[in-house]
């Protein structure tokens, strides 16, 4: 055993006391060995025979280390424990907050701001005809929202003639988050389909919706009815066929 | 009978060792040992439990003193109550002691008287 041992030895029982306590009786019982040590040099003694003789007359350091954390009372150590241990979880539970919902929904807002990405949006289920990307955009509320594609597509099965549109929304404040929106696509002849556009913690503020069209439709016409505000946009049809 | 022992030896001659002064651990051990001609050789680690608990009684308090070498020592100082308590203990032990020795010097066996 070394000094550094018989020390750590004695820390081992005291469980009773704060760190900085243990840390006064670590430099203490050093010391006191270090004070032996010195008078044992004094007498001519060998370093590992001087360390020996210390250690066996310092006692055994589980029973030094039982009665010294029996100096010390409970006291507050048993409530600073506990809120120690209440204070872990709310930083836990406030952190996990922070990191997993709302900055990513203001980090998803401010992506699809400056770099809509198509990848999180829906195709059509069909067999696109046509498709545009206008850059069509309304305010609503706070929140600004994009048409970032139209698309023509025939239907699977029935072959129907369709419109398809891909949505978007961000928050105008940068740090903001976006509200979920459900809106109204209609055709031409009076068809309608729904649309809805993905709330905060969704599916990247990204939205689509499909609406029957008859051949000689030239647009289709958003409706919306949100946060107190009405409006409709018409958002024009791409031209021709392709294969 | 007199006031009951309440403090442990060791903890008595802790106390009448700082009566004196101010002193640190090891200093202590070994004047306790040169004191008791080598009768009390307690193990050193057991001295600082005790410190300890009489620090927290109030009976001695410590400060941090350098020496001339430059390292830090912990030195303990006998308090007001610490001497007043040192007093009262060695009054029950002369007592006690004197009262135990009366008992064997009155025994014939022992020859003592």
């Amino acid at each position: 055993m070394t000094r550094d041992e018989y020390i750590q030895e004695v820390s081992a029982s005291l469980k009773r006391l704060t760190k900085r306590e243990r840390e006064a009786i670590r430099q203490e019982l050093d010391g006191h060995m270090e004070d032996h040590m010195e008078s044992l040099r004094e007498l001519g003694y060998d370093e590992q025979l001087a360390e020996e003789r210390i250690l066996a007359a310092m006692g055994d350091p589980a029973e030094v280390g039982r009665e010294l954390n029996r100096q010390y009372p409970f006291r507050w150590l048993v409530v600073r424990w506990l809120a120690k241990i209440l204070v872990f979880w709310v930083l836990l539970v406030l952190l996990a907050l922070l990191l997993f919902e709302g900055p990513v929904s203001v980090q998803v807002s401010i992506q699809e701001r400056y770099r809509p990405d198509m990848s999180h949006h829906y195709d059509p289920s069909g067999r696109t005809v046509a498709e545009t990307y206008p850059e069509i955009e309304f305010q609503v509320g706070d929140d600004v929202v994009r048409v970032l594609r139209v698309c023509t597509y025939r239907s699977i099965p029935w072959g129907h003639l369709m419109a398809f549109v891909n949505l978007d929304s961000y928050d105008q404040q940068f740090m903001g988050t976006v509200g979920r929106k459900e809106m109204i696509l209609e055709s031409q002849s009076g068809e309608q389909g729904e649309v809805w556009i993905a709330g905060p913690y969704d599916w990247w503020n990204a939205g689509d919706g499909c609406v029957a069209i008859g051949p000689e439709d030239t647009y289709v016409t958003l409706r919306y009815d949100i946060y107190g505000e009405s409006g409709s946009i018409q958002i024009p049809l791409p031209e021709g066929e392709t294969p | 009978m007199a006031k009951k022992q309440t403090m442990d030896h060791a903890q008595l001659l802790v106390l009448s060792l700082l009566a004196g002064e101010d002193m640190y651990g090891y200093q202590m051990i070994v004047e306790l040992s040169r004191r008791s001609d080598h009768t009390f050789e307690m193990k050193e680690g057991t001295l600082y439990p005790v410190l300890h608990g009489l620090e927290r009684e109030g009976l001695v308090e410590a400060y941090q003193q350098e020496a001339p070498t430059g390292r830090v020592r912990k030195y303990y100082h006998l308090t007001r109550r610490g001497a007043a308590a040192l007093k009262e203990e060695a009054q029950a032990w002369q007592t006690y002691s004197g009262a135990v020795n009366a008992v064997l010097r009155a025994c014939p066996a022992l020859g003592l008287a």
